[in-house]
């Protein structure tokens, strides 16, 4: 399915939104994130805690959910490094067990194509609510120039 | 991996965030180790071989096992833990969130990189009872003598200040 978006940049026509994938973490990718990136926040891994803070769960760390767009972003290119620069606004919490969908869209292409502005959303529909957003943002995408510098 | 004390001297009174921005935490050094990018590229869901292997990386043109986009993280969160024990902050972190985070890249980065990072204060300012904390990081690659900077973090905390 993903490799239907290698390339994806250079179709990717104005006004078209592309549903990329989806952000869901249960408790273990919770954990097992915390100990890969060294974020030992209790928000992520206690429910306790997490209750005691206001929350109904514990959440989803928000570096794991830009990770997860990062990735994404990166399987819609041949060379994963073309991606050169992601900026993320955390808007609000995703909790262990719950599904963002992540879809994109074209901002600029410039430099004949060899740079690629998109933004992103990802989001989540809680039953009895309307769509909330939990990461907004954009991406550039730089060509490696042949025999120039690789990213 | 120790702390260097800010050349910034508090001495009297001083108000949040007079002395604070330009503070400098660091520099730790890191070494990207293959283990530890495959580890950081099962968390995230990651199932290209690039992130796991040197073979596989060298078929798609690159000279070593590459680290996701995020990998930077794990040195940031070293640098966190010492922002956090800066007592002239006097921030309760335990209502602090992620608001904003930016990564730029002008080289990725690889196993076998030694990394130096610093992170400076660039912003404290308070608005609407909310406190927003600005931090850059930058990442340099010194392996081999050289110092090339691969890239620079930028993130925003928010914290909830007085009783609100």
């Amino acid at each position: 399915m993903r490799d239907s978006h290698t390339g994806f940049l250079d179709q990717l026509e104005a006004d078209e939104t592309v549903e990329l994938g989806a952000i869901g973490c249960q408790s273990d990718d919770l954990i097992r994130y915390a100990g890969a990136s060294g974020d030992f926040n209790p928000l992520h891994w206690d429910p306790g805690h997490a209750r005691r803070s206001g929350f109904a769960n514990v959440i989803v760390h928000g570096m794991l959910s830009m990770g997860v767009v990062a990735r994404l972003l990166q399987n819609c290119v041949e060379r994963p490094t073309d991606l050169v620069s992601l900026r993320v606004r955390f808007r609000s919490e995703l909790m262990v067990g719950e599904t963002a969908t992540v879809s994109a869209w074209l901002i600029s292409r410039e430099s004949e194509g060899m740079r690629t502005k998109v933004a992103f959303r990802a989001e989540l529909l809680r039953e009895g609510e309307a769509m909330r957003p939990i990461d907004l943002g954009e991406a550039t995408f730089e060509r490696a120039r042949r025999g120039g510098a690789s990213y | 991996m120790r702390w260097i004390p800010g050349r910034h001297t508090v001495t009297g009174v001083v108000s949040m965030g007079e002395g604070i921005v330009g503070r400098e935490y660091g520099p730790v050094r890191y070494e990207v180790g293959r283990e530890k990018i495959s580890e950081f590229a099962s968390a995230i869901g990651e199932t290209n071989l690039v992130f796991y292997s040197k073979d596989a990386a060298a078929s798609s043109g690159y000279e070593e096992q590459i680290a996701p986009f995020t990998f930077p993280t794990v040195v940031t969160n070293i640098l966190d833990e010492l922002v956090r024990k800066d007592p002239d902050l006097e921030i309760d972190w335990e209502k602090v969130v992620d608001g904003e985070e930016e990564i730029v890249y002008y080289h990725h980065i690889c196993a076998g990189d030694l990394l130096e990072a610093t992170t400076r204060i660039t912003g404290f300012e308070t608005k609407g009872g909310l406190l927003f904390l600005r931090l850059d990081t930058d990442l340099v690659n010194i392996r081999d003598r050289a110092r090339n900077l691969l890239c620079t973090v930028k993130a925003t905390l928010i914290a909830r200040v007085g009783d609100a």
